[in-house]
């Protein structure tokens, strides 16, 4: 899928969704969150080639073990986001909010190794 | 009847009157123990230094020296040499951050596309902890290397001051060598104190406050930073100015005492032997100023093997910053102000390490430039 594609695929569903909310608006939040869902997944897709490059070519240096981190805690970033997002339409923003904090929190836990290296740096140079 | 007198007198003073004479060669003990001296010098340094020199220049053949054997060309050749090895790795090292900083700075660009700024923070504390434990692992490796470089330093030196106290000896010089050796024992014991226990882990402390503050800790130890810097140039500074002037001043001294010394020898030789004491005096000059050339030389090598064996630290420290300072300035041009302040405090780590280095080797260079020119060469 291009953007052209993905434009259209948007602009329709807005349509479909205006029309719905006249008609039938329980379904119009149904429709977006199917096109948001479906977007999004066809965003990693197009992500997917970016992320083996980069493996690729950090796999000699000495940051290959950091680079997973990155792409676990961006993921878990742009997926909380969206959630929250979809949430947030729906009016349920306390629900958005607890996404949110989970998200953090989920990333400070995958950041954990990276803290007790830094302690352990922190340590050696402290001894 | 007086014969027989003069025989008993004669048995009576060969009897009671005859003394033991002893005789003992000091100069052969010094000249041995300059030998020892020598085999523990070259004994403590690295094999690098060892093979910079032409062959048998450090067991005391001058001669390569002398017949300029080791000449600028000779040093450029060694820099060069060690700029290209050191090159490799730092270039390593260079191109891996550059690499995370551009992965980081493309990942902060979607990042800003988030409605909330919360996660994007959450995200951008993990990022600059890639980076900072890149970065903060290579300043630690430098600072223990400059641990040990310093430290072997001191040994060298300390190995090396009683060659220069024996040579000094061997010249007459007994106050100059007697002052001098204590001086720079103290001189040595004190640097290596003062370096290795208290400017080396102030630098640590620095390096650890920067390591916490990537942590996006909302403490600025900016400030503490900051002083401990001021602090750091003034304390170094201060302290190697009073420890050259402390060496300067003791050599004078004991330079003038010792050609006072010399002068009454001279004066003495010269009033008790009034027909053979001017070519005494001679041979004194001539033996005294070829000391005096001995001495000069192992001075001049010592500098030297102080300049080479330093060479792979400072140039490693001096290729890093240069790397630390080009890549905080990608991370000003890619908008990561973050990782950039983090590769400037890595930087400015750098340049105190290096400074700290520098210190240490200018400082060794003038006491043993002082060393060499506290001579005999004053008398006339």
């Amino acid at each position: 899928m291009n953007g052209l594609k993905a434009c259209g695929i948007i602009l329709c569903a807005m349509i479909v969704c205006a029309i719905f909310k006249n008609l039938k608006s329980e379904y119009s939040l149904f429709v977006r969150l199917v096109i948001t869902i479906t977007v999004f997944c066809v965003s990693l897709g197009i992500f997917y080639p970016v992320i083996l490059y980069i493996e690729t070519i950090s796999k000699n240096s000495s940051i290959y073990e950091y680079i997973p981190i990155l792409f676990k805690a961006l993921g878990i970033a742009f997926a909380v986001q969206v959630t929250a997002d979809i949430c947030r339409d729906a009016q349920e923003n306390s629900l958005a909010e607890r996404i949110c904090f989970f998200g953090k929190a989920e990333i400070l836990v995958i950041s954990l190794p990276l803290i007790k290296k830094l302690f352990i740096l922190c340590e050696t140079l402290l001894k | 009847m007086k014969n027989l007198r003069i025989l008993i007198f004669a048995l009576f003073l060969i009897i009671f009157f005859s003394l033991t004479v002893f005789s003992q060669s000091i100069e052969k003990d010094i000249v041995s123990s300059i030998d020892k001296e020598l085999n523990d010098f070259k004994s403590t340094l690295p094999d690098y230094v060892v093979d910079f020199f032409p062959e048998g220049l450090l067991d005391g053949d001058f001669s390569s020296l002398i017949n300029n054997e080791v000449n600028e060309k000779t040093f450029v050749d060694t820099i060069v040499s060690y700029l290209l090895s050191g090159l490799d790795t730092v270039l390593k090292n260079f191109s891996s951050i550059l690499l995370l900083i551009i992965i980081i700075s493309i990942f902060n660009a979607l990042k800003n596309s988030f409605s909330d700024t919360n996660i994007g923070n959450s995200f951008s504390i993990c990022s600059t902890l890639c980076i900072s434990i890149t970065v903060f692992q290579i300043c630690v490796n430098l600072a223990n290397n400059a641990n040990s470089y310093i430290k072997l330093l001191c040994n060298t030196m300390n190995s090396f001051a009683p060659i220069m106290t024996a040579m000094m000896l061997l010249g007459g010089q007994t106050s100059s060598a007697v002052v001098l050796n204590t001086s720079m024992v103290l001189f040595i014991s004190l640097t290596d104190a003062f370096l290795l226990s208290f400017m080396l882990p102030l630098i640590k402390m620095c390096l650890s406050f920067g390591c916490v503050k990537s942590l996006g800790s909302s403490c600025d130890f900016s400030g503490i930073s900051k002083t401990v810097k001021t602090a750091f140039v003034s304390v170094t500074g201060f302290v190697m100015s009073v420890f050259i002037f402390v060496l300067s001043y003791k050599s004078t001294l004991s330079q003038s005492a010792d050609t006072i010394s010399l002068k009454t020898a001279r004066f003495a030789i010269s009033s008790l032997a009034p027909i053979v004491g001017s070519s005494i005096n001679d041979s004194l000059r001539t033996v005294t100023s070829s000391l005096t050339l001995i001495k000069n030389s192992c001075g001049v090598i010592a500098i030297i093997v102080i300049a080479v064996m330093m060479m792979p630290i400072i140039i490693n420290l001096f290729l890093n910053k240069l790397s630390f300072s080009l890549l905080s300035s990608l991370c000003k041009i890619v908008g990561s102000e973050k990782e950039g302040a983090i590769i400037e405090e890595a930087d400015s780590v750098c340049g105190f390490l290096l400074t700290l280095v520098c210190c240490t080797c200018v400082l060794f260079i003038f006491a043993l430039t002082i060393f060499i020119k506290t001579n005999a060469g004053t008398i006339s």
